[in-house]
């Protein structure tokens, strides 16, 4: 049992740095929501708020490192052309998937929406986290900038997992090794 | 930290052993509050870089020509060409719209509506069967 180097890379993309964003998508979500006069007091928001920053921004940068390991480590290993009259197309994920018409969705839908929509992601978050370092405390008593922060922070939560979710599915069908 | 010890523009909160009712806001007397147009700024160049990507997306799968053209390096295809320009777009518009409106304050009701729109646009675009059925439209 091993894993190899392209294999190593897709884990630290996907699970290392997506899970950082995925796993702690909740927290952020609650620590926003629960940033609201009177349910906090001043001492109570400067705290939350402060591991709230500190949150967004750890969501932000792992979402950045995982859209730039997945487009510019991953994906060139993904696209590999296989040298012509290549018969074991194993390690050549896209063309693997590409020759067998059942599999062929799986690269003309899935792959291709989960490279770009993934990229939503970092712009999302990134905003949400400058906006709640920026504003502080301020935000309990911001109700529309606060439901603005839940949005963009769903959203970017639903698009990486839309990526993930393909990703993963995707590397079951044709791993990159 | 006292009072006296924060920063220009920086909220002091009052503090109260009275339950408020709900959604009040907390008595200000003092309190340098920051206008809402950086986080107006920051949500609406956001969503200009979601709908960037997304119109790049679906700019390269109606005409191969552009996606060629987008492509910056080969063996990442025209997925770099596509993500560098959202996250060009994203950038030079957060810095102008944050120096126009940092000191501003706006209707963020808008503001929500527009960024909301601009994401779904941007999400629409990337969705490959959307892009389908337009260039389908399009007779391509």
């Amino acid at each position: 049992m091993g894993f190899t180097t392209r294999e190593i890379w897709a884990l630290v993309h996907g699970v290392g740095w997506g899970g950082i964003f995925l796993l702690s998508f909740a927290g952020g979500l609650a620590g926003l929501w629960l940033l609201r006069y009177p349910w906090v007091r001043e001492a109570g928001a400067a705290r939350l708020v402060q591991r709230l920053s500190i949150g967004t921004w750890i969501m932000a940068i792992g979402l950045w490192l995982t859209v730039l390991s997945g487009t510019y480590i991953v994906l060139p290993w993904y696209r590999a052309e296989p040298p012509a009259g290549a018969v074991d197309l194993s390690t050549f994920p896209r063309a693997y998937l590409e020759a067998d018409p059942s599999l062929a969705g799986w690269h003309t839908f899935a792959a291709v929406w989960k490279e770009h929509v993934g990229w939503l992601s970092p712009m999302l978050a990134t905003a949400v986290a400058y906006v709640t370092h920026h504003y502080g405390a301020q935000l309990a008593n911001e109700r529309l900038i606060r439901r603005g922060l839940m949005v963009m922070l769903t959203l970017a939560f639903v698009a990486a997992t839309i990526s993930g979710l393909i990703g993963a599915l995707i590397t079951k069908l044709a791993p990159v090794r | 930290m006292t009072d006296g010890e924060r920063a220009p523009g920086e909220v002091t909160v009052a503090f109260t052993d009275q339950l408020l009712p709900a959604g009040a806001p907390v008595p200000a007397a003092n309190h340098a509050v920051r206008p809402n147009g950086a986080a107006a700024a920051a949500h609406v160049a956001a969503g200009l870089g979601c709908l960037t990507m997304g119109l790049l997306t679906w700019l390269g799968a109606w005409q191969s020509g552009i996606d060629q053209a987008l492509t910056l390096l080969e063996p990442v295809g025209p997925l770099s060409g596509k993500s560098s320009g959202a996250v060009l777009v994203w950038l030079l518009t957060w810095t102008v719209l944050h120096v126009v409106w940092r000191s501003r304050t706006l209707n963020f009701g808008v503001v929500l509506i527009v960024t909301l729109a601009l994401i779904c646009l941007g999400f629409l675009g990337t969705f490959p069967l959307f892009i389908e059925w337009t260039a389908g439209a399009l007779g391509q």
